[in-house]
């Protein structure tokens, strides 16, 4: 039983600088912009229902980036975004909002809401220390129990992993599956020759093995850094060749959920050239 | 009062934690591995159908010299079209997405190629899986409807 507790406790407290979660928060917000709201602009469509939605997105992302009432605003988000996934999208038939990407972005938002985001890079923040100092008391510090993080690498993770386990068959590691897609975008119905078949069955056993790699290796202080690099890299080819659209900066942003909440802090104050 | 709000807290949190991330962890299994279909379980099966509507083709004009067996040359589309090879421009002679793409583009060749050339294409196009044979170079398409192939497995090679 007292394991049990301790596991538990071990999962759900993880007690860190919230600078980390203060960046995901605002970056993420920027993301949803990016993806959603172009589409959302009212005079997309004549419709009460799409102008509510495109109403409480504003209202959310706005305070989110911002950093205002920031919890509230990134579940608010986080709502609005999960219902565009999965009520618009998957039960209205909206499909290009029931993309990867889109999911992975209303999970995200959803999963930042439930850290204490609002503690570092917010209005929030800055309303805080103004508090503080009317009271004459110390400013608050940017910590708290950013537990939810971990929910968000178990996320990336996941993406990997299953990912890797979809492209595990021969029609993508034999190559074919490779070919098609940069046929389709680049060479047309002209095969561009023997060399290109070699080079389709090497990336896509590179690729397969390096989402295995990052789906278990980026829990792992030794190999972390390395891997994200590589990954930062794939994540940025995969933009530039492909139409991943957002997902790959959204990817390399989520990388922040992996990394230890005081090292952020650490390396944002060197960065400032605060020593201590 | 504040130990009590803050075991209820945990509580909460770990409820949180078992629920969502079971969510995140077991629905890609449900989907991809049990075969589920329900779309509140999200499956992660990024560019599993993405750029496959086109095919590999090319086209040969078959010329009967009189020898023991026809000669068979290989055609530039676009030379005896007189197009320019440009996405802009000739996007579907440039790209064809089915078989019904490679009969039109034939059609074109035969017509251009005049009375009596034997045009046939080597074909196969993209599919979820692996490329799939779609002409064998035996089918005329010049005055033939489209039809059944049979396919050795050099063809494409």
């Amino acid at each position: 039983m007292s394991s049990l507790v301790r596991l538990s406790r071990g999962l759900t407290e993880y007690s860190g600088s919230t600078r980390s979660v203060g960046l995901l928060r605002l970056g993420w917000a920027l993301i949803l912009w990016a993806r959603w709201a172009d589409e959302l602009l009212p005079y997309r469509r004549m419709e009460p229902e799409h102008w509510v939605l495109g109403v409480l997105f504003f209202l959310g992302t706005f305070l989110m980036a911002v950093g205002l009432f920031s919890r509230t605003a990134t579940l608010l988000s986080g709502c609005v975004t999960l219902y565009m996934v999965f009520i618009v999208g998957h039960m209205g038939g909206n499909e290009a909002w029931t993309h990867h990407h889109t999911t992975f972005l209303a999970v995200g938002t959803v999963l930042i809401s439930l850290t204490p985001c609002g503690h570092s890079f917010s209005l929030d923040r800055w309303m805080a220390i103004r508090r503080a100092e009317r009271s004459g008391v110390a400013w608050p510090t940017e910590y708290g129990n950013v537990w939810a993080v971990r929910l968000l690498a178990l996320q990336m993770s996941t993406i990997y992993f299953w990912g890797a386990f979809d492209k595990t068959r021969w029609a993508v590691l034999g190559g074919d599956r490779m070919e098609q897609p940069f046929m389709y975008l680049y060479f047309g119905s002209d095969y561009p020759g023997d060399w290109f078949h070699w080079l389709a069955v090497l990336t896509a056993w590179c690729v397969v093995l390096l989402e295995y790699c990052l789906s278990f290796g980026l829990w792992f202080r030794r190999v972390r850094a390395p891997l994200m690099l590589v990954g930062i890299l794939f994540h940025c080819v995969m933009y530039y060749a492909l139409p991943v659209t957002v997902f790959s900066v959204a990817c390399i942003f989520a990388y922040l959920a992996f990394l230890e909440p005081d090292t952020v802090h650490r390396s944002i104050d060197r960065m400032l050239g605060i020593k201590e | 009062m504040k130990t009590s709000l803050q075991t209820r807290g945990a509580i909460v949190r770990v409820a949180l934690f078992v629920l969502i991330g079971g969510w995140i962890v077991l629905s890609p299994a449900y989907r991809q591995v049990f075969g589920g279909t329900s779309n509140w379980f999200p499956r992660w099966v990024m560019f599993h159908g993405f750029g496959r509507a086109v095919c590999d083709v090319r086209f040969f004009e078959v010329i009967d010299d009189g020898g023991e067996r026809p000669a068979r040359r290989l055609i530039d589309r676009f030379e005896v079209l007189g197009k320019e090879r440009s996405w802009s421009t000739n996007k579907s002679l440039v790209r064809m997405s089915s078989k019904a793409d490679v009969w039109k583009v034939g059609r074109r060749l035969c017509s251009a190629l005049g009375d009596g050339a034997d045009v046939r294409a080597l074909a196969r196009c993209g599919s979820r899986d692996r490329w799939k044979a779609k002409l064998n170079a035996k089918t005329k398409l010049c005055g033939e409807k489209s039809s059944r192939q049979e396919f050795s497995p050099g063809d494409y090679r």
